[in-house]
């Protein structure tokens, strides 16, 4: 298009980005597989042992590590069951005629704001067991209800589930909103004409409503498929991985731990490898599934 | 006409019940900071008797909050600054010009989205180590930078995109060089698009959390989020004055949430909707 850029101009505009970019995104990428090849001692004194793929070996023999992908997926699996439905429907409750629709709509979207330590901690609060007067307990002992003794993280069955959906209860509301500018560029004459033909509301939002947020749906669902590969922040806050025995441990937990906390920087690279190897497989295998029925999609101008 | 009240009403009454949802854990945790230590202990879920400033007090007075907010104020301003600078180039770049790898290097920028940041941690620490900037500020701005530009080169690439080529042609004509149509021509025009990367990323890192907890290990040098959570691992036990600390340490960005609140739900989601 432009005649006239220089390539030399052209490459100082990308030196900044690139120079930001390369040093601190791919450099540190490479040497995360590089650092994996080696058995790293913890006193920086003695010098690293090549071993291959030894760190790999152990990997696929680590129970916790499969235990971890298994909450990542189950993770996966339950955010979208539980925060697209949701947001969907307070979406649709927000796009009728509502009074004070902007008011609901702010306050829905609050912690969306909110640090996720912050959010990880009050949360952390209100799940305690009735020992430490939990508010939750209180309140199902209050309306005559059992909840677990240990409190709801204190208890494996109910740790994974009130992790999930209190990152649910922060994650919800950002699907929420871009349901509601999808269904704002769908056109009204489409309602109009489906209303003289005598749909009901119910209709209108199954046969119209739908199908038209298809392509916002499915952006919702790659982001929050993405995001819970390489989710983080709220599990170690609330839980840490634990309670002991890694019962809400994930990937980057269980690599944070390892590589950060304990320093055994070798096999932690290597669960971070393979953790992002695992991230970006699912990416291109949503992007592929994506480009085979390319939607139009939503452009929201800033 | 009954039905039509009953379910305006029904549909409030749920409206309400997620207000509650979203907002009782901000309130309780505000009461609770007003609270003092053996009234929380007797009774967790009522207001308080009597609003007790102390806590508050104590955390603006006795604790090192004041280093957090200064912390966060140099770390998410230098990085917002350096992003929108280093993004606008490269949006501009990636939308303007032809050069050979143009899609490609495109592409390598774009995946940065997808990349979980557990990959880059370890040898952070090892290259901020080696450029004797371990556990410092700069280092967390650096990093920072490095994962905001992706985003916000593809919202800044997708503006410039949109920009009619008249106006640059009109400016070639009058003999403006590349950078000066930049300079002159398209920057102006890209205020909005620079607005919605300035809300995104700020909002984003005032509240990022792994990198600070790994990169940086004085507590004098924490952010507010890295401030709250070994605020909470020293003084966790005093839960009204753990609430008290949280209270304050949202009380900017929630600030700036009520009078801007169109623009970051905006700003916020819109590089999702530009995928």
């Amino acid at each position: 298009m432009n005649r006239y850029a220089r390539p030399r101009t052209v490459w100082l505009f990308l030196v900044p980005a690139l120079a930001f970019y390369l040093s601190f995104v791919a450099l540190p990428i490479a040497q995360s597989f590089y650092v994996s090849l080696f058995d790293w001692p913890t006193h920086a004194a003695a010098p690293a042992r090549f071993v291959g793929l030894e760190n790999y070996a152990r990997l696929v023999n680590d129970g916790v590590f499969w235990k971890a992908l298994s909450h990542n997926v189950a993770l996966v699996v339950l955010s979208l069951v539980i925060q697209l439905p949701v947001a969907l429907f307070l979406a649709a409750l927000l796009s009728g005629r509502v009074f004070a629709r902007g008011f609901f709509r702010t306050v829905y979207f609050t912690p969306m704001v909110l640090p996720t330590v912050v959010i990880a901690l009050v949360w952390r609060q209100i799940l305690l067991p009735a020992t430490s007067a939990g508010l939750l307990t209180q309140l199902l002992a209050w309306l005559g209800l059992p909840s677990p003794a240990d409190g709801f993280l204190g208890d494996p069955r109910f740790a994974l589930l009130s992790v999930i959906l209190t990152i649910s209860w922060r994650y919800v509301p950002f699907h929420m909103v871009l349901f509601i500018a999808g269904i704002e560029t769908i056109p009204e004459e489409l309602y109009e004409a489906a209303r003289i033909d005598g749909a009901n509301a119910r209709q209108l939002f199954r046969h119209i409503t739908l199908p038209s947020l298809a392509p916002v749906v499915r952006i919702s669902a790659v982001l929050s498929i993405v995001g819970s590969l390489k989710y983080f922040d709220l599990v170690y806050v609330m839980t840490g991985g634990g309670p002991p025995e890694h019962v809400t441990e994930l990937m980057t937990t269980y690599m944070f731990k390892i590589g950060i906390d304990q320093q055994t920087i070798g096999y932690g690279s290597a669960v971070a490898v393979a953790g992002f190897l695992i991230s970006m497989l699912v990416v291109v295998a949503v992007m592929c599934f994506r480009w085979h029925r390319r939607p139009a999609v939503t452009e929201v101008h800033p | 006409m009954t039905g039509r009240v009953l379910r305006q009403s029904v549909l409030y009454l749920v409206l309400a019940a997620f207000v509650v949802v979203a907002l009782y854990p901000v309130f309780w945790m505000f009461t609770c900071g007003l609270k003092t230590r053996t009234e929380v202990s007797r009774d967790k879920w009522g207001l308080p008797d009597a609003w007790h400033w102390e806590n508050f007090h104590e955390v603006l007075y006795k604790h090192r909050f004041w280093r957090y907010v200064v912390n966060s104020v140099i770390v998410t301003v230098s990085a917002v600054l350096l992003t929108v600078v280093a993004a606008s180039l490269a949006g501009f770049a990636f939308a303007r010009t032809r050069f050979r790898g143009r899609s490609l290097l495109f592409y390598v920028f774009l995946a940065g989205m997808m990349i979980p940041v557990h990959i880059v941690l370890i040898p952070l620490l090892k290259i901020f180590g080696s450029l004797h900037l371990a556990d410092t500020r700069s280092a967390l701005v650096m990093s920072y930078v490095a994962f905001s530009l992706p985003v916000s080169i593809f919202i800044l690439r997708g503006f410039f995109e949109g920009v009619p080529t008249e106006l640059e042609e009109a400016a070639r004509i009058d003999g403006c060089s590349a950078a000066g149509v930049f300079w002159h021509v398209m920057l102006p025009l890209a205020r909005p698009a620079v607005a919605v990367v300035v809300i995104f990323n700020f909002v984003t890192l005032w509240n990022e959390f792994i990198f600070a907890l790994t990169l940086i290990n004085t507590k004098a040098l924490a952010t507010i989020p890295l401030g709250m959570w070994e605020f909470s691992t020293e003084y966790g036990r005093d839960v009204p004055l753990t609430c008290a600390a949280l209270s304050i340490s949202i009380l900017p960005m929630l600030l700036v949430y009520v009078f801007a609140q169109k623009h970051i739900i905006r700003g916020l989601t819109s590089g999702a909707l530009r995928g």
